[in-house]
């Protein structure tokens, strides 16, 4: 098992910078919900120093962060101006951090409405792998300048530099919302139900499946129009819905975002996935009993892999599908069908010429 | 004829290969047409084989090559260079496959970005991004410049609807970057390649995310006595919790020119028009409409007309969408600009904007997307009284450090191009320019993929009078 040769939490970004010129082998964390410092033979940038909002105005719906603050609280200032990060993303009550957001790259169920996190990132400011501070993208919520480093920041686990600040899009956060669950036998039956959906004109703040054929859908908005679009549900449908209203509808997004229905202590695993491969890779996992649920309007699958990661990530290649692993303990964090490997080197080689910073496969 | 030009005639019939007569014209420039160059060679592929080999042989010799489609750019994004080739994408013009299921088209670099959302009609669907030259410009070219359009605000640019790309890279290697899916694993690598300007090689296919067509759309279209009252009003939108697909400002002078080149009826005694659009499910969208109608009453304006009717909705955006080619009618001719500021800072923009004008005596005509602060100045000149261009450029770039220092960008769709790279250093560090330079590099080792664009100080460039893109000046273009 690896461990983490030394722990260094600079102050100020000079320090930083010196420690990412002067150090080899280096890996920067936030507040660790998803990998803990010992997951690596490394010398590891505790990064909670810069935990700072720096710029925070409603009107403009943007907000610029350093890296190391918490996203709870972000979430939290956020929430006081009546908006919200529309992707939704997980595990701010486990501890993560702006940061590590952008470097894991994950986003929620509430994607399905306006986008994932590459969505709304707009800018970063990080140090390269030759201890400079550059940046890309800005504070403004369209911006053409550059390359977009920004986006290339997102799901880069840390590979390519340590980021120090990121600015988001936000977005007014609907005054209500209601969920509404469809409970069928099979999960091809709620696929099946999804695929409509997911083409009508109905607009959706989260559209999942899970493992047991239920079809969860979540809607918001002002409330006076909600029974009205709760009856159109119902009537698409053929069906009427349970519905979760208020605390409990939120505590329930709040499991599932957190991947708190997936009880195991296997692998847990995000697979990229387009609806119409769902049901052919949930013929390959629910054998395996593999706890599973699907979000993102089919986009995107959350399991809990028990097994030998190998046989994972030969699954995976099989169906042209590829993963990440979330939580366990791994060298490499990405696996399945991989085929962009040799484009990432060369962003990687530029930005890091001395790789400094993890490999990503 | 050099050994290249030799080579690369070889790879082409003689219809498809041209290094001289009128054929060459349209090649020479783009939507900024006060630049203009004769390449070596223009070729006109007519599949991805014939891309690779052509890219390979620039890639040998060391030839810079620009990869164009309709050319619409506003920024000299496809202009050629004298001693590289022009590799014409248009007829790469093929819808591959629509997959309903799981949104996404496949089409070919060359197919018209309206055409995707017509063919998609059929099943729901639509393509989002809708930048004004929708009617001519190509796929691959949103691609190249990450385009944007009236709905950016709520659903992003062009990278935002990019799921997946083949590229040919600027040295013929061939691959293949993101998926079908909304999700990804690793670095978003299709998200830094929309937008790199032509620089990474040339995407030949590319799967787009559609989305389905809203249920309904609410428009409504308010006057006011100042462009200072137009913009309070998309502060109160804004604050009211409500998410608009659009919101656009038009002033006097670009009105007047769009009501004489469409009849759109805009308020003939009004300083500013507004146009807010919500879009959506039906159910939702009237509840919301009522919310805004209530603002706009109480904001202060003096005429508000409702959409009563698809046709209705179509006339408003028909004028608002012709109002760049439309102010062509007002003065020989005029440069666009494309700066972003923060939005609260947009009344700011416009009265400093106002007094530049005034400092430079031109007149300056302001069409914007309030709802994500990009300005789009149209500074009126007349090109054939010497002087006058490089003094409308030099306006401009005044107006691209108010940007800057507002805390905006100098570009929110048009890109960089030729005519911004110079104000790249103003906006960028040093390190971060050195990083860009690095990660093209890194691609393109020779830096042959449209050589000349976005980073300064390159090779300089002539600067000649064209007035209007030939395709402007007929009506089949507009500029956004």
């Amino acid at each position: 098992m690896p461990s983490a040769k030394e722990t260094l939490k600079p102050s100020s970004i000079e320090e930083l910078i010196k420690i990412v010129a002067s150090e080899e082998n280096l890996v920067a964390l936030g507040g660790q919900s998803i990998r803990k410092a010992e997951h690596y033979d490394a010398t590891v940038i505790d990064m909670q120093g810069f935990d700072q909002i720096l710029e925070y105005q409603p009107n403009e719906y943007t907000i610029t962060i350093q890296s190391g603050a918490s996203l709870k609280e972000v979430a939290a200032t956020l929430e006081k101006e009546g908006q919200y990060f529309p992707f939704d993303p997980p595990l701010a009550d486990e501890g993560a951090t702006i940061g590590g957001m952008v470097a894991s790259g994950l986003s929620g169920p509430g994607s399905q409405r306006f986008g994932s996190l590459r969505d709304f990132i707009i800018g970063v400011k990080l140090i390269d792998g030759c201890g400079r501070l550059i940046q890309g993208g800005g504070k403004v919520v369209k911006n053409a300048a550059g390359f977009d480093l920004p986006k290339l920041m997102v799901g880069s686990l840390g590979s390519l530099g340590v980021l120090t600040e990121a600015s988001f899009k936000v977005f007014p956060k609907p005054e209500t919302f209601v969920t509404l669950i469809f409970q069928y036998e099979r999960i091809d039956q709620a696929h099946a139900q999804l695929l409509r959906l997911n083409t009508s004109k109905y607009v959706l703040d989260a559209l999942d499946v899970d493992d047991s054929g239920g079809l969860v859908i979540r809607i918001g908005g002002k409330p006076e129009a909600l029974d009205e679009r709760i009856q159109n549900l119902n009537s698409f449908l053929g069906r009427e819905a349970e519905l979760i209203r208020d605390k409990e509808e939120s505590r329930y997004w709040d499991r599932i975002r957190d991947f708190k229905t997936l009880n195991s202590d296997g692998f847990l695993v995000k697979i990229s996935l387009s609806p119409s491969k769902l049901l052919d890779l949930d013929g390959i996992l629910a054998p395996q009993n593999a706890p599973r649920h699907y979000s993102y309007g089919g986009s995107c699958a959350w399991i809990r892999w028990e097994n030998e990661i190998q046989e994972l990530d030969t699954l995976l290649s099989k169906q042209e599908l590829a993963g990440f692993i979330i939580k366990g303990e791994t060298r490499q964090p990405l696996v399945g069908h991989l085929p962009q490997r040799a484009f990432i080197q060369r962003i990687k080689q530029a930005l890091d010429p001395h790789s400094k910073f993890p490999l990503l496969t | 004829m050099d050994d290249f030009l030799s080579e690369l005639k070889s790879l082409f019939p003689d219809d498809r290969f041209y290094t001289d007569g009128p054929r060459m014209v349209p090649y020479e420039s783009d939507g900024l047409t006060a630049f203009r160059a004769r390449p070596k060679a223009v070729v006109i592929p007519e599949n991805e084989d014939e891309i690779v080999a052509t890219v390979k042989l620039c890639h040998e010799y060391e030839v810079p090559f620009v990869a164009r489609g309709s050319g619409t750019s506003l920024s000299g994004g496809s202009l050629p260079i004298e001693e590289g080739i022009v590799i014409g994408l248009n007829r790469l013009n093929r819808i591959l496959e629509v997959n309903t299921d799981d949104r996404v088209a496949i089409v070919q670099t060359g197919v018209i970005n309206q055409q995707v959302s017509a063919t998609a009609a059929c099943h729901g669907l639509y393509f989002a991004p809708d930048p004004s030259s929708q009617t001519v410009c190509t796929i691959g070219g949103n691609v190249a410049f990450n385009s944007g359009g009236a709905h950016c605000l709520k659903y992003g640019m062009t990278s935002s609807h990019i799921l997946g790309l083949k590229v040919v890279l600027p040295d013929g290697e061939v691959m293949f970057l993101g998926n079908d899916s909304l999700e990804f694993v690793g670095p978003d690598i299709v998200g830094l390649y929309v937008g790199n300007e032509g620089l990474f090689g040339i995407a030949t296919e590319i799967h787009l995310r559609l989305l389905p067509l809203p249920e309904t759309y609410r428009t409504v279209l308010a006057s006011y006595s100042s462009l200072q009252a137009a913009g309070d009003a998309v502060t109160d939108v804004v604050s009211s919790g409500i998410l608009p697909a659009a919101m656009e400002i038009m002033d006097r002078l670009a009105m007047d020119a769009a009501d004489a080149a469409v009849h759109a009826g805009y308020p003939k005694d009004a300083k500013a028009a507004l146009i807010v659009e919500l879009d959506g499910e039906a159910a939702a969208v009237n509840a919301e409409f009522d919310s805004i109608i209530e603002i706009i009453e109480k904001s202060g304006a003096d005429h508000i007309h409702i959409a009563q009717s698809a046709e209705e909705r179509m006339l408003i955006w028909k004028g608002r969408k012709s109002a760049f080619s439309a102010v062509g009618r007002l003065a020989p001719d005029f440069l666009v600009q494309d700066g972003v500021v923060p939005r609260g800072k947009l009344g700011e923009a416009l009265q400093s904007i106002e007094e530049i004008g005034r400092k430079f005596k031109m007149r300056v005509a302001n069409v914007f997307h309030a709802g994500d602060g990009n300005l789009h100045p149209l500074i009126l000149f007349d090109g054939s009284i010497p002087g006058e261009l490089e003094k409308a450029e030099e306006l401009a770039g005044e107006v691209l450090r108010l940007c800057l220092r507002l805390g905006g960008s100098i570009t929110g769709e048009h890109g960089v191009g030729v005519e911004k790279k110079e104000y790249m250093a103003e906006m960028f560090t040093k390190d971060d320019l050195d990083a860009f330079h690095r990660i093209r590099k890194s691609l393109d080792s020779k830096e042959i993929s449209n050589r000349g664009k976005m980073f300064p100080s390159g090779e300089a460039q002539s600067l000649s009078q064209h007035g209007l893109h030939p395709l402007e000046k007929a009506g089949v273009i507009s500029r956004e």
